[in-house]
């Protein structure tokens, strides 16, 4: 501890999914480092990841449904429903799978509320890291400043040249924009309304149409590296906002599986999220397109391995990797263009081939395919061919190597973490003083 | 592994009076398995005068002992390369090798209960740590057994033993997760858990713990537990010896209840923003 008199204790709350939850272990490990106290409000269905870091964890219920079997049965029609809507644009995807999504996050902050509140008076943190998508009246009211980690795409935070959040709009042509922004709020609205009901009923003020979430009045931090940040039109005010690139966490060493055929060749990760996981046709035809291609293939493929026999001597399956110590040794990684995926790709200066479905995967796939990063292919309109050429260029292509190479050294002098962690750390201490408090 | 238990030095003496009483076999079985640690140089024999130890024993216990066609096919199995059920024909195409060397890795994989003979030219491999049900499963049998060593009459753990687990797991705690060696973590805590069902004085449970040992050695996917959580496990088992070595078996077998119970934690299967997450698969492949 150098710049402190005294360790923080430093409350997390991230969304209860892997993206969120890693970049939050990966920052509470460098306050950990530091001489703080991180303590994660978790959901307890990820009660122990956070202690098998080494955190201390406090529950907090993000949902109504709390049996083995009421879980299944949610995950069950949860994947026989949104299966199919994978398929589709990002514009159809506003009606069949954001909707639903939303209604789902709104359920889990007035689930949550009573019980978080309860924590953070137990607790008495001297700040809270929010990492989710929508606010939580509980810690606007916990008596610290608060921090909003924006983990998804940088088009969370909206502005007039910024294309519309989850619509995988590109950045150069405006001209879908409006339509997106007009079919997401108007789909949302009665969502919203039922959400704004809820703020109001616990004493808050309305949100703006299509915002379930504003930026702290404290400390914003973007996981986003400036080097590919959009060119605003309002640029955020670097008192409030920080662009800090991605968080990645420390694993323990990977060492890499022999693979009976092709061990010299090129090696390519492929990992599409939990969700992702499920989609097991999905991971058959790219096994089978392997199979034939000179190349040797991590994949994680979730609590789906079992699924799978005949696996190629060029494959290996994995239910899961700890891909920040997987992602330095491979030479392009195939993911779904999650935030975190997409930093661990830029961190370590390998092209990303990212195959969205959903959310702000759409984002980061046009990101990275006009900042020359990477390149992005439909999820599942490809043949064979189409896979192996993009796979062909991106490694081949030694401009966008030079471009990653450098990017990953500014990221790595840069000291993400460290630099979040400071952040957190000053805002823990105005917080003290009774600094700032005006909104943005 | 019974003679690396023996503390025996280069130079010593080897009785197969006392092997074939450790093992309740007859001396000829003992003298092939003798013969066959003087092929690995472990041992020498010395005309008329019988086995002596020819190295260092303990070193031997990091050696690998799975190498060539062995090791290909339990990697392949695991892998999901190799079908549940294999033919010596099969493995002598994939492998390009002759019959006998077929089958000596398979009468070796039965030997090691990772195969059974089936009808036929058949060969069925066994339950082993290569699928999450596996493993969960594994994880509940330890959870039924391992307590229960605490309860055996006669529990008795050796001083020394003892004391050479302290010395492991203090070094490890030291180190750090920072610095683990995952080789060293895992003989240790194979170690101490064998130690344990040793000292139950209950040769089945002994016997069930070290088959389940042997289970989680062959396991080539670990299911990549974060270092932080394996220190963790460390503090845990020094805990167990506190409180066997304070006599105190009941709380002894409430921590290793807890303990196991803590190492079953494992990832969400299935998690998405606004939704509970969930652990394991499905019950219905999508």
């Amino acid at each position: 501890m150098t710049q402190m008199e005294r360790p923080r204790t430093i409350a997390f709350l991230p969304e209860a999914a892997y993206g969120a939850s890693l970049n939050c272990v990966a920052i509470a490990q460098e306050l950990r480092d530091m001489g703080h106290r991180p303590v994660f409000l978790c959901d307890p269905g990820f009660a122990g990841m956070f202690r098998n870091y080494g955190f201390e964890e406090l529950p907090v219920a993000l949902s109504p449904l709390k049996s083995e079997a009421e879980i299944a049965d949610f995950w069950q029609r949860f994947i026989d429903q949104h299966r199919p809507h994978f398929h589709l644009s990002p514009l159809e995807q506003i009606a069949t799978y954001e909707v639903p999504a939303w209604n789902a996050i709104v359920d889990s902050a007035i689930h949550a509320e009573p019980a978080l509140k309860k924590a953070l008076a137990q607790l008495k943190p001297d700040i809270v890291c929010l990492d989710n998508v929508v606010y939580f009246p509980a810690i606007g009211r916990a008596g610290c400043p608060w921090v909003r980690i924006v983990s998804c795409a940088e088009t969370e935070i909206p502005d007039a040249n910024v294309p519309p959040y989850t619509s995988g709009l590109p950045a150069a042509d405006q001209s879908g924009w409006a339509d997106f922004r007009a079919a997401y709020v108007g789909a949302l609205k009665p969502v919203h309304e039922r959400y704004n009901a809820f703020l109001v009923s616990v004493g808050e003020a309305k949100m703006a149409p299509g915002e379930f979430l504003q930026p702290s009045p404290w400390l914003n931090l973007l996981l986003t590296p400036q080097a590919i940040a959009y060119q605003r039109r309002q640029p955020l005010d670097p008192r409030l906002f920080a662009y800090i690139g991605g968080a990645v966490r420390s694993e323990a060493p990977y060492d890499l599986p022999f693979f009976p055929k092709h061990n010299d060749k090129p090696l390519i990760y492929v990992g599409f999220g939990s969700l992702g996981a499920a989609d097991t046709d999905l991971f058959r035809r790219l096994i089978e397109t392997f199979a034939a291609a000179p190349y040797r293939v991590l994949m994680s493929v979730g609590p789906y391995k079992d699924s799978y026999e005949h696996v190629p001597d060029n494959v290996h399956l994995e239910y899961w990797y700890p891909q920040p110590a997987v992602i330095p040794q491979v030479d392009l990684f195939i993911h779904h263009g999650g935030n975190n995926s997409l930093n661990e790709a830029l961190s370590f200066g390998k092209p990303s081939l990212v195959m969205p479905y959903c959310w702000d995967g759409h984002d980061n796939a046009q990101r990275v395919s006009e900042l020359g990063l990477g390149a992005k292919l439909p999820r599942y309109d490809w043949t064979g061919p189409d896979l192996l050429a993009a796979i062909r260029t991106l490694l081949g292509d030694a401009a966008m190597k030079r471009r990653l190479t450098q990017l990953s050294r500014d990221l790595a002098a840069a000291d993400s973490r460290r630099r979040a962690a400071d952040l957190i750390l000053a805002t823990a201490g105005a917080g003290t003083e009774g600094a700032r408090r005006s909104a943005p | 592994m019974w003679l690396r238990r023996q503390d025996l030095k280069p130079g010593d003496h080897v009785p197969e009076r006392l092997v074939t009483e450790a093992f309740h076999v007859s001396r000829t079985p003992v003298r092939a398995a003798l013969t066959l640690l003087v092929q690995r140089g472990l041992l020498e024999r010395r005309d008329r005068r019988g086995f002596f130890v020819a190295g260092d024993l303990q070193a031997t216990a990091d050696a690998p002992e799975q190498t060539g066609l062995h090791a290909a096919i339990l990697r392949d199995r695991f892998s999901k390369r190799l079908e549940s059920e294999v033919t010596a024909a099969r493995l002598m195409k994939r492998y390009r090798v002759s019959r006998p060397e077929a089958m000596r890795a398979l009468t070796r994989l039965q030997q090691e209960g990772i195969v059974e003979r089936a009808l036929g030219q058949r060969w069925v491999f066994l339950p082993a740590l290569d699928s999450l049900r596996s493993q969960e499963e594994s994880h509940r049998f330890r959870l039924v057994l391992e307590p229960a060593a605490f309860e055996q009459p006669g529990f008795a753990l050796d001083r020394a033993r003892a004391r050479e687990l302290r010395l492991a797991l203090n070094e490890m705690i030291l180190q750090g997760p920072a610095a683990l060696d995952m080789k060293r973590v895992l003989d240790t805590d194979i170690a101490f858990h064998e130690a344990m069902g040793e000292a139950s004085q209950n040769r089945f449970l002994a016997d069930a713990i070290r088959r389940q040992s042997r289970l989680r050695r062959l396991a080539t996917s670990s299911m990549q537990v974060p270092p932080p959580r394996l220190v963790e496990s460390c503090r845990e088992h020094l805990a167990i010896l506190d409180a066997v070595e304070a006599g105190d078996l009941a709380r002894a077998a409430t921590l290793m209840r807890e303990h196991l119970a803590a190492s079953l934690r494992a990832r969400p299967g299935f998690v998405n923003r606004g939704a509970p997450p969930m652990l394991g698969g499905l019950r219905r492949a999508v």
